[in-house]
């Protein structure tokens, strides 16, 4: 049986920011989960790596908490594939979502930048 | 909504799937466009996403409810195990199933007579009014809770703890309506009774104080909720109309609000009066001013903050004070043995908060008897099943070994096990049920039918429910936890030995087992006990001299639906028996005020002309008879004359004596001649002209009582309806239709009720013993088989296990006479052991059940001996078969098996 243990591990800061970067790249339109890795990975140039033992389990739980919907579609090379968009309520996450990640930018990097000099 | 995603999460889990191999398609493709082979993409697509197995674990786990999930998965497995062995289950489940069903059933009877509270306002507050003791006077009742209706009004009006004091007495009398006359259960209220209680109206209004002033002036009567449904259609325009009971118009001015069928439990009252119409409806009772006559039931409500026991106290002064004045009246200066018998009296309260039932008196004890050896009856059910369960798990030690080293908890092990006794007992409680609605039934049918409808329901309602889904729950972690327990101690490493099974587990196992045993053993010893004392109880009371042939004899109630005035009683009664005694197949017919062996009787004291010295009347049962009464029930008259039909009418007041009361007041020669008078102050104006056998005529049981016995014609203002009693040639059932023909020809105007042979009315009086006697010798059948189905169970996994050290034996040379002791005397320890336990506990618990034997003592050494030689004998049996089994083993098989 599965232990919850093993996800909540990974600590919240770094899964909400998962959340919040599968929400960024939905903004663009509909897209399934070999996209959203991708989008990710070569949007940061490859500095960050999706998991998958991740990124599946945080699309689900998106999808429960309303932020994002699914359907089943035709992908490009014609396979059947799951695509999820981004619900209204999935918007309002974000906005809320980026404002706390610029916050704590702002507040990691003054505590960081002096120890630089 | 977790719940939502709980029932989804099959089809969630296919979805991830499917989402994970497209993903894996997706990249197979990128990889082929960066130019790798298509097995290499591959490849590294899988190896790129991971393991695939933990992603699906993580997101069914956010989807499911761990417990649920765990629940249903330990179900299923434990439904799988039980019908792979559809052996044990059935063995499992049908033992169980008479365990509950026995429990159930009696919990009905217990629900209904004993727990069930009056639904009143606040019964707490209620309480009845108790006096023990010998009772001057006559009484009709129970002979606890019954008053004369002047010390109640006493006891009313004086008190200073009550906030209000009532009472009841219930009645059988004829409704007259348009499709003839029935017999229904009429209440004579107090005016205050329904204040009282706290009952209100459903439609119209309730009898008040100002509805009980004046002696036979306020014909009212209130409706009972259900009776008013079926008798009236619910018709509510029935407030203001006339109905006639015992010919008499009453008006009816209510119905009581549903639920409430009076305070006589196990009775339900059909119609409410005034107590002020006791004349019309219950015109034979004592009158409502007879200071010695306790038929009243008073009940009272205490005074908020008031205790049962502070009001005891000064009802006790006030009862006293009563007393004193009684005593300073004539009847007792004349009679110093009522005199101290009144004195030695003790009144106290009882609980009123489930009302009064006469039934409640007569089957608490055997009922609570009962109930224990019901619960003895389960109890030895579910070590069966432990038993059963422990043999099963030691089977599959291998098994669960194997669960464990692959990673099962403890706990889970437990839970699996576990849930195949909760199925077990799911399945048996749902049996369960049924079978004790079908033994209810069966109880409630050996219960005696007296005069009054007894309306108990075999139907379960929710407390039943209750009931039988507390007793399986418990049962189940009786029989279920002890077997999951031991058999969850596998060590993982013992999957990987040889033969895991069979001698490392079986050790313990079977030491639980046999403990088991014993206690089976000494449980049926004792239930086995319990049926014999009853069923010798029984058989005593069967043998009981009646001093009549009551064989051949059907009896009825014959009276008038309406007043007649005495003389046309005097004629109607002599053309009612002279005519039944014209029909063809009728030996003989009589008749007297009321029916035998039903328990009423009246007594009192005779006044024998010319002794001076009253301290030695007659302390007499009375009783009145028409001409055929004692030819028609077989009792001999040993001097003087029978009453006679030419004397009939005549107005001479005459007596028959039994010899027993010639034995203990005339010295044994016959008192013919003589005159004396009913009472301490009557005129010797009766002449004695005969002398009749000693015969029983209220009760089985206790001495021959000494008799006076009238002729019925010099009662007759007191008579509204008799006890017939007829004599056929032959089976009684088919002269029964031609007689209620007859009764009808003779006088239309004649109601004939509780028609049935003399010996059924007999036996109703024997109703306890019966119920005792019946049900105890189930139950215990029902365990001693149980039990031995545990011996033979424990004894055929020991044969089992030792096939290769007998087999080893007999190689040996050891003879079939050595095997079968050898595994013989292993048992016999055990069983001894539970024996002298079971009589032991039988011995001890004797006493709870002396009240309810007659004729013997709880300790009968006869019934202990035949007890423990049938149980030994069975136990024997169900041990020498394995062991005979056992020595029948083949040696070489043995050993190469």
């Amino acid at each position: 049986m599965a232990r919850k243990s093993r996800t909540d591990a990974r600590g919240d800061m770094l899964q909400g920011t998962l959340d919040m970067l599968i929400l960024r790249t939905l903004i663009a339109g509909p897209a399934h989960g070999h996209t959203i890795a991708h989008v990710i990975e070569k949007g940061s140039d490859d500095v960050l790596q999706v998991e998958h033992g991740s990124l599946y389990p945080a699309l689900h739980r998106l999808e429960d908490q309303g932020l994002i919907a699914s359907f089943w579609g035709t992908s490009e090379n014609n396979r059947r594939a799951k695509y999820y968009r981004i619900a209204p309520a999935g918007r309002r996450h974000l906005l809320a979502e980026r404002n706390r990640w610029h916050q704590l930018v702002a507040a990691v990097t003054r505590l960081i930048e002096p120890a630089t000099d | 909504m977790a719940w939502r995603r709980f029932f989804q999460r099959a089809q969630r889990d296919d979805d991830l799937a499917a989402e994970i191999d497209h993903y894996v398609a997706a990249e197979t493709d990128d990889n082929i466009a960066r130019g790798m082979s298509a097995d290499a993409a591959r490849t590294a697509a899988v190896r790129k996403f991971g393991n695939r197995a933990a992603v699906r674990e993580v997101v069914y786990g956010m989807n499911t409810i761990n417990w649920a999930d765990v629940l249903t998965q330990d179900l299923k497995y434990g439904l799988r195990q039980l019908r792979l062995r559809p052996g044990f289950a059935l063995a499992a489940i049908l033992s169980l199933a008479l365990g509950i069903g026995a429990n159930t059933a009696i919990f009905t009877l217990v629900d209904q007579l004993l727990l069930r509270l009056l639904p009143v306002e606040d019964p707490h507050a209620l309480v009845q009014l108790r006096l023990d003791g010998a009772r001057p006077g006559g009484n009709w009742g129970d002979g606890l809770h019954t008053f004369p209706y002047p010390t109640y009004l006493a006891l009313r009006d004086r008190n200073t703890v009550f906030s209000g004091v009532s009472g009841q007495r219930i009645e059988s009398a004829n409704l007259l309506d348009d499709d003839g006359a029935s017999s229904i259960t009429v209440a004579m209220v107090a005016g205050n009774y329904f204040q009282v209680l706290g009952v209100r109206p459903h439609i119209g209004r309730l009898l008040g104080p100002d509805d009980d002033r004046n002696l036979n002036e306020h014909p009212l009567a209130v409706l009972q909720y259900d009776f008013w449904r079926s008798q009236y259609q619910g018709r509510r325009q029935i407030v203001g109309e006339t109905i006639r009971l015992n010919g008499a118009p009453f008006t009816v001015i209510g119905v009581a609000a549903p639920a409430f069928e009076g305070t006589s439990v196990g009775v339900p009252t059909k119609v409410f009066v005034p107590i002020a119409m006791q004349p019309t409806i219950a015109p034979t009772s004592p009158a409502l001013n007879d200071e010695r006559a306790a038929w009243f039931y008073p009940f009272a409500r205490l005074k908020p903050g008031v205790t049962i026991a502070q009001a005891e106290a000064s009802l006790k002064v006030l009862y006293r004070e009563r007393v004193e004045e009684e005593l300073n009246q004539s009847y007792f200066s004349k009679f110093p043995e009522a005199r101290s018998s009144l004195l030695k009296q003790t009144f106290s309260l009882d609980p009123g908060d489930r009302g009064d039932s006469g039934l409640r008196g007569r089957f608490e004890r055997p009922l609570i008897v009962l109930e224990w050896l019901a619960a003895v009856v389960l109890l030895i059910a579910c070590t069966n099943i432990a038993g059963l369960l422990l043999a099963r798990g030691a089977a599959r030690r291998r098994d669960l070994a194997i669960r464990r080293a692959i990673g099962a908890g403890r706990g889970r092990i437990i839970g699996q096990l576990f849930a195949e006794s909760a199925l077990v007992a799911v399945a048996g409680a749902a049996a369960g049920l049924l079978l004790g609605t079908w033994l209810t039934e069966l109880l409630i049918a050996l219960l005696p039918a007296g005069t009054n409808d007894i309306s108990l329901s075999a139907t379960p309602d929710s407390r039943v429910l209750g009931f039988t889904i507390a007793v399986m729950i418990v049962t189940s972690l009786l029989f279920g936890l002890v077997p999951a327990w031991q058999n969850s101690q596998v060590g993982p490493s013992l999957a990987l030995r040889e033969e895991a099974g069979s001698i490392a587990g079986g050790r313990t196992h079977v030491r639980f087992r046999k403990v088991f045993v014993a206690v089976q053993v000494g449980l049926s010893a004792v239930l086995l006990l319990g049926a014999g004392l009853f069923i010798r109880s029984l058989t005593n009371l069967q043998h009981v001299q009646l001093g009549m042939r009551p064989e051949n004899v059907i009896t009825f109630l014959a009276g008038p639906a309406m007043p007649y005035d005495d003389a046309r009683k005097i004629q109607a009664y002599r053309a009612l028996i002279e005519g039944l005694a014209g029909v063809p197949g009728v030996v003989a017919v009589g008749a007297n005020r009321g029916p035998l062996f039903t328990g009423g009787r009246s007594d009192g004291v005779l006044t024998i002309e010319g002794r001076a010295d009253t301290s030695e009347s007659p302390f007499t049962f009375f009783n009145a008879v028409t001409p055929g009464f004692f030819t028609a029930l077989g009792i001999p008259v040993k001097a003087g004359a029978d009453f006679s039909w030419s004397d009939w009418g005549m107005g001479k007041r005459q007596a028959l004596v039994n010899e027993a009361l010639t034995d203990a007041y005339f010295g044994g020669t016959a008192p013919l001649g003589t005159r004396d008078g009913q009472g301490s102050r009557s005129p010797t104006d009766i002449e004695i002209i005969g002398v009749c056998g000693n015969a029983r005529h209220h009760d089985v049981r206790g001495d021959f009582p000494k008799q006076t016995i009238f002729n019925l014609d010099s009662v007759i203002e007191r008579i509204s309806r008799v006890s017939v009693y007829v004599r056929t040639a032959g089976d009684p059932e088919q002269v029964m239709p031609s007689l209620r023909s007859a009764v009808r020809q003779i006088d239309p105007n004649f109601v004939v009720s509780g028609m049935r042979t003399l010996n059924v009315q007999i036996n109703s009086r024997m109703a306890n013993e019966r119920m005792l006697s019946f049900l105890a010798t189930g139950f215990a059948i029902l365990a001693t088989m149980l039990a031995l189905v545990g011996l033979h169970g424990v004894l055929v996994f020991q044969v089992a296990n030792r096939t290769h050290e007998i087999g080893i034996r007999m190689a040996l040379g050891a003879r079939r006479a050595v095997i079968v002791r050898l595994i013989a005397t292993e048992m016999t320890a055990v069983v001894l052991a539970g024996l002298a336990a079971g009589v032991a506990t039988a011995y001890w618990c004797g006493r709870y059940v002396q009240s309810q034997l007659f004729g013997l003592d709880a300790d009968d050494p006869l019934v202990f001996s035949i007890a423990v030689i049938a149980l030994l004998s069975a136990a024997t049996a169900a041990t020498i078969l394995p062991a005979l089994r056992a020595s029948r083993i083949d040696p070489l098989r043995a050993l190469r098996g």
